[in-house]
């Protein structure tokens, strides 16, 4: 036994880092859908500052893991056909924790007053957006744990990311019906369009996982 | 004095093992899931077991080519082996000691006017076209095996990677094997017909030169072996390995004939075959199996083209080598 762990144990140690970058992925998102229904309500109170870093340090926390995955895979020579592919896998899906980031970021420092009426809307949003982030991770696991389709998955996000991008126009549309002034519609305009980005970001990490589970089928 | 000319079978033998590390262990390197030095070693060790225990089989035939009367005549196969063997290597073309050998023992018979055993040769030489594709079908089955297994049994990526390393060293080490019991005679074999040579120094001796000559491998025949005619994907290149070992098994087992003939099945014969005619073989097979999109044709006509061109290359340079030295007055 002590000597299957220790013949797999650098794929071991690899697995949990893979696992856990995923898994920060995940929780951003659920985090972020708090942070949102607290913003709504309460604007940045100590609540959202709470949120905020905690997706900060989960941001900062799959940075690091990165680099060791990177690290490791060129260095232990681990899956040398493949490693570029994944490490571009893992920069797209990256961008989707950075761009949650930057979006309580955005929103701790604008402060953004968003119309009651438009909470339910901005809240499902946000909800989509977990949705289409959560389908991504799922086949990223899915093909990481040796899944060789993953097909489902992929239409499963881009399948999510259109609800995303239905849903903000509406949003836009309505915010532009109201009467208010212009330099406070742009705001809310791009405070739809930055949250309507993380599901684009998943949409492009999406394409990347389609690509290379073609590209590494047997 | 004997013992100098064997240098001629130790340049060969570092010749052989420079060039064929490829055929064993081209495409794990190639892949990056087996380093180098590590493949050089355990490449050079398994040849030179395989050759020490399993080569009786295949020896016999080489041996009924051509009658060698000194160590001198011997050492002088030996170099003209070696230079069409080098010369093939210049650009790039994985080839087979076999097929240079078989070359220039016909060429010593042709200069001396002695009888070439038509039997044995017709039967060699069958077995070269016949072996590639021998391997293209256990590597299409292998890789629709290997497929198959992997769509019902889900091995996660990383753990999948430390599996396919450790099978890929354990089939080159297999592959390794096989090489020496099939392609020693070939090498060895001028000097085992050697009246005052000891035939265990013969080929303890070419098998250490061997090892030496995998530790200096050719780094062009690597790469055309790992992408030059196909590019494989570590999985693929597990298929390719151990279809090369299978297919030198078929044709160096005597277990295997012994099997055959008591289910009533054709066998192989038991002769030496150009390694890199299977290896040709099993990489054109997993082309094949995903389509054919990706096989570098123009790579593969090179690699064909040698099969016809090193033999006649080593024949001629043996009988000029012969026409050379017996109008200097040499006596062999």
């Amino acid at each position: 036994m002590g000597k299957k762990i220790s013949f797999f144990k650098r794929a071991q140690v690899l697995d949990v880092k893979f696992k856990t970058f995923l898994m920060n992925i995940t929780e951003a998102a659920v985090v972020f859908c708090q942070a949102t229904e607290v913003f709504l309500k309460k604007q940045a109170n100590p609540d959202f500052m709470k949120l905020k870093k905690k997706i900060q340090s989960l941001e900062s926390e799959n940075d690091q893991l990165r680099r060791e995955i990177e690290y490791a895979l060129y260095r232990q020579m681990i899956l040398p056909g493949m490693r570029s592919d994944i490490l571009d896998l893992m920069e797209a899906c990256d961008h989707v924790i950075n761009q949650y980031e930057h979006v309580v970021l955005m929103w701790s420092v604008e402060k953004v007053k968003v119309p009651g009426d438009l909470f339910k809307d901005i809240s499902k949003l946000s909800q989509v957006t977990q949705n289409c982030v959560g389908i991504l991770v799922t086949g990223v696991k899915a093909f990481f744990d040796g899944q060789v389709n993953v097909e489902e998955e992929v239409q499963g996000c881009y399948f999510a990311e259109h609800s995303v991008d239905e849903l903000a126009m509406d949003v836009k549309e309505n915010i532009f019906k109201k009467k208010m002034p212009l330099a406070r519609q742009l705001q809310l305009r791009e405070f739809v369009a930055t949250l309507e980005k993380i599901s684009d970001l998943a949409e492009d990490a999406a394409d990347k996982l389609k690509i290379i589970s073609v590209k590494h089928a047997l | 004095m004997t013992y100098l000319f064997l240098l001629g079978g130790l340049f060969l033998g570092w010749s052989f093992g420079r060039n064929n590390l490829s055929n064993v262990f081209g495409a794990a390197i190639g892949t990056r899931m087996v380093v180098f030095r590590t493949a050089a070693v355990l490449a050079g060790i398994f040849i030179l077991l395989g050759a020490l225990l399993s080569s009786t089989e295949t020896t016999g035939a080489v041996l009924k080519l051509a009658d060698i009367p000194s160590a001198f005549g011997a050492f002088l196969i030996s170099v003209a082996i070696a230079l069409a063997i080098l010369f093939a290597g210049r650009f790039g073309i994985p080839v087979s000691i076999v097929q240079s050998s078989v070359g220039a023992l016909v060429g010593w018979n042709l200069f001396f006017d002695v009888h070439n055993n038509w039997g044995v040769i017709k039967e060699m030489v069958a077995a070269w076209f016949y072996c590639p594709i021998v391997a293209a079908l256990l590597a299409i089955l292998g890789f629709y095996g290997v497929r198959a297994l992997l769509k019902k049994v889900k091995i996660p990526l990383l753990y999948r990677d430390s599996v396919v390393r450790t099978l890929l060293i354990i089939s080159g080490v297999y592959s390794a094997y096989f090489l020496g019991a099939n392609n020693m005679p070939a090498i060895a074999g001028p000097y085992l017909t050697v009246a005052n040579l000891n035939p265990f120094v013969v080929v303890v001796g070419v098998g250490l030169a061997i090892a030496l000559g995998a530790l200096m491998a050719d780094k062009r025949v690597i790469e055309t072996v790992s992408s030059g005619l196909y590019p494989l994907s570590p999985m693929e290149a597990l298929v390719v390995v151990l279809t090369c070992g299978l297919t030198l098994y078929c044709f160096s087992g005597s277990g295997l004939e012994a099997l055959l003939t008591y289910c009533h099945l054709p066998t192989f014969p038991l002769v030496p075959i150009p390694t890199s005619s299977v290896l040709v073989g099993s990489i054109v097979g997993i082309g094949l199996a995903k389509g054919h999109a990706g096989i570098h044709w123009s790579s593969l006509v090179k690699v064909i083209a040698s099969w016809v061109l090193i033999p006649i290359f080593s024949g001629l340079i043996c009988w000029m080598i012969l026409a050379i030295l017996i109008e200097g007055g040499a006596i062999l």
